[in-house]
């Protein structure tokens, strides 16, 4: 994506809660929150674990990286700030390698939107940024 | 409990610029509505809405129709999946004695004034950032998420999805009030349409309104009308149904398989006993996957059942026979109520489903949603 855009698109409102995802994007790395008491990762991060519904085992744990493309859509206007120079551009559901059904969103960068199917390798990078905020994007791996 | 009954219903014109305030809007229907029960606003006991954009709350409605003082009033914040939970609320509270009548309304600049989707420019702050920095954030890309997945799963197609929005623009035609009555669609037109958020098109996307709709929930008929009689509501939500439900265990499976159970054994029905289904189609992809879900066919069929005609008038279950939020109107769902009613009574003139007995009504948000069963008599 485009940095180069007059209207900035929508930044991370980061909170105690999520800072650590994007203090790890920022330092090259994907974490996700993770609950040692149920050895499962759970994104978006919440604060308490949605399996046993305790906060006490939460913390962070960086992951490969490496996922595929559950669902996607090729999106051509939208009502978000900044992205009109962006269009038509890609969204996905990606599956992360680490744990079934644990997914997170982002675009697919690098290739044109309509090359993308369910099931694709993807693999995270970080050379977008929104402002000063690191966004984990990916690629077909 | 008495079985509560819907007494009247009353609507404003449907219009992209209502020049109007909501209140105005609001007022409006909610007097057509109570003249059409044959009621004065001192019947009045209790006002509810739900509401997720723009809305006008029920104090304000009552102090400007002068209802009689209210025993019940609720503004539920929520989109179309809190509908048919707050008609059903109504529903207990005149069943239950606190009030006779009660007035349910939605009332929305929903074209002139906020619209659906609209984000600022600034931080965005909850689970939302971690979509709307990536431009995805609005109703119609969550839904076409969920689309692809069905695709990909099932083999759906876009034909199929068609289907559904052909079908019920062919009863919007014969709708005096709709939006899209002048305006006839083939399944080529409807391919042909532009892209929104792959794989919905723009006809795959409901309308965008101003307007209301109300209508008065009573404890017995007033003799006004013919009665139709609230014979079942409930809710339903899934496990981490919250947006974008990346914690979902199926994200092609909507709210109605948490609910189905509780709709239909409390009406004493099932699916296949059903006329006519105002199912809330924000996009024609909602329409198909609550076709599956509320038991009309197995799940992953809901595109050959759209296409095969069992959604038509005179088919299995008539979708949505006055066009639905895809082609009569977006009031936020209660059309689609107002709809289910007028076929109810039989008054719905060349779009009149033949015999209809039994209504199912929805509203939506993915993976929350509630319902309702109306029964003629």
């Amino acid at each position: 994506m485009s940095d180069e855009t007059t209207i900035q698109r929508p930044s991370p409102g980061i909170d105690d809660l999520t800072r650590p995802y994007w203090d790890s994007a920022a330092r090259g790395e994907l974490s996700i929150q993770y609950c040692s008491r149920c050895e499962r990762f759970n994104h978006a991060p919440s604060v308490l674990c949605p399996t046993c519904h305790r906060s006490d085992r939460l913390g962070w744990r960086a992951v490969s990286g490496r996922g595929t493309v559950y669902s996607y859509t090729v999106i051509h206007g939208s009502r978000i700030p900044g992205f009109d120079p962006e269009v038509p551009y890609l969204v996905a559901m990606i599956e992360l390698a680490e744990q079934p059904a644990l997914y997170l969103f982002a675009n697919v960068t690098g290739v044109d939107p309509h090359g993308v199917s369910v099931g694709d390798a993807v693999e995270v990078h970080f050379e977008d940024r929104v402002g000063d905020v690191v966004l984990p994007q990916f690629r077909l791996a | 409990m008495a079985q509560p009954v819907i007494t009247g219903v009353g609507r404003t014109d449907y219009t992209r610029k209502s020049g109007r305030s909501i209140l105005e809007l609001a007022a409006e229907a909610s007097l057509a509505a109570l003249a059409d029960a044959g009621l004065t606003p001192e019947d009045v006991g209790g006002i509810v809405t739900f509401h997720d954009n723009d809305t006008v709350q029920p104090y304000e409605v009552a102090s400007a129709l002068g209802t009689g003082p209210l025993a019940w009033s609720q503004s539920i914040v929520g989109g179309g999946s809190e509908m048919c939970a707050a008609i059903g609320a109504a529903a207990d509270v005149v069943a239950s004695g606190r009030a006779d009548h009660v007035i349910m309304y939605r009332a929305l600049n929903g074209a002139s004034g906020k619209r659906m989707g609209s984000f600022g420019a600034s931080a965005v702050d909850d689970y939302r950032q971690f979509m709307a920095p990536y431009g995805y954030a609005s109703p119609v890309q969550v839904a076409a998420m969920a689309a692809r997945r069905h695709m990909a799963t099932y083999g759906t197609t876009r034909e199929q999805l068609g289907a559904i929005a052909v079908t019920q623009r062919e009863n919007a035609l014969l709708n005096p009030r709709a939006f899209m009555k002048d305006k006839p669609l083939s399944l080529d037109a409807y391919l042909a349409s532009r892209p929104i958020s792959e794989p919905l098109h723009l006809l795959d996307c409901c309308l965008e309104n101003d307007g209301a709709v109300a209508i008065v929930i009573s404890r017995e008929p007033t003799g006004s009308q013919p009665a139709v009689t609230i014979s079942s509501w409930a809710y339903g939500a899934g496990p981490h149904s919250t947006v974008p439900y990346e914690k979902y265990p199926d994200i092609t499976a909507m709210f109605p398989v948490y609910l189905r159970d509780e709709l239909y054994g409390r009406a004493g029905i099932g699916a296949s006993d059903i006329d006519v289904a105002c199912i809330y189609d924000a996009f024609t992809y909602s329409a198909l996957s609550q076709l599956e879900d509320f038991g009309f066919c197995e799940k992953g069929e809901g595109g050959p059942f759209a296409a095969s005609g069992a959604i038509a008038r005179d088919g299995q279950v008539a979708l949505n026979p006055g066009g639905g939020l895809l082609s009569e109107g977006y009031i936020h769902g209660m059309n689609n109520v107002a709809e289910a009613v007028d076929q109810l009574r039989g008054i719905t003139g060349d779009r009149q489903v033949a015999d209809a007995e039994v209504a199912l009504v929805s509203g939506y948000s993915f993976t929350r949603g509630s319902a309702m069963i109306l029964t003629k008599g």
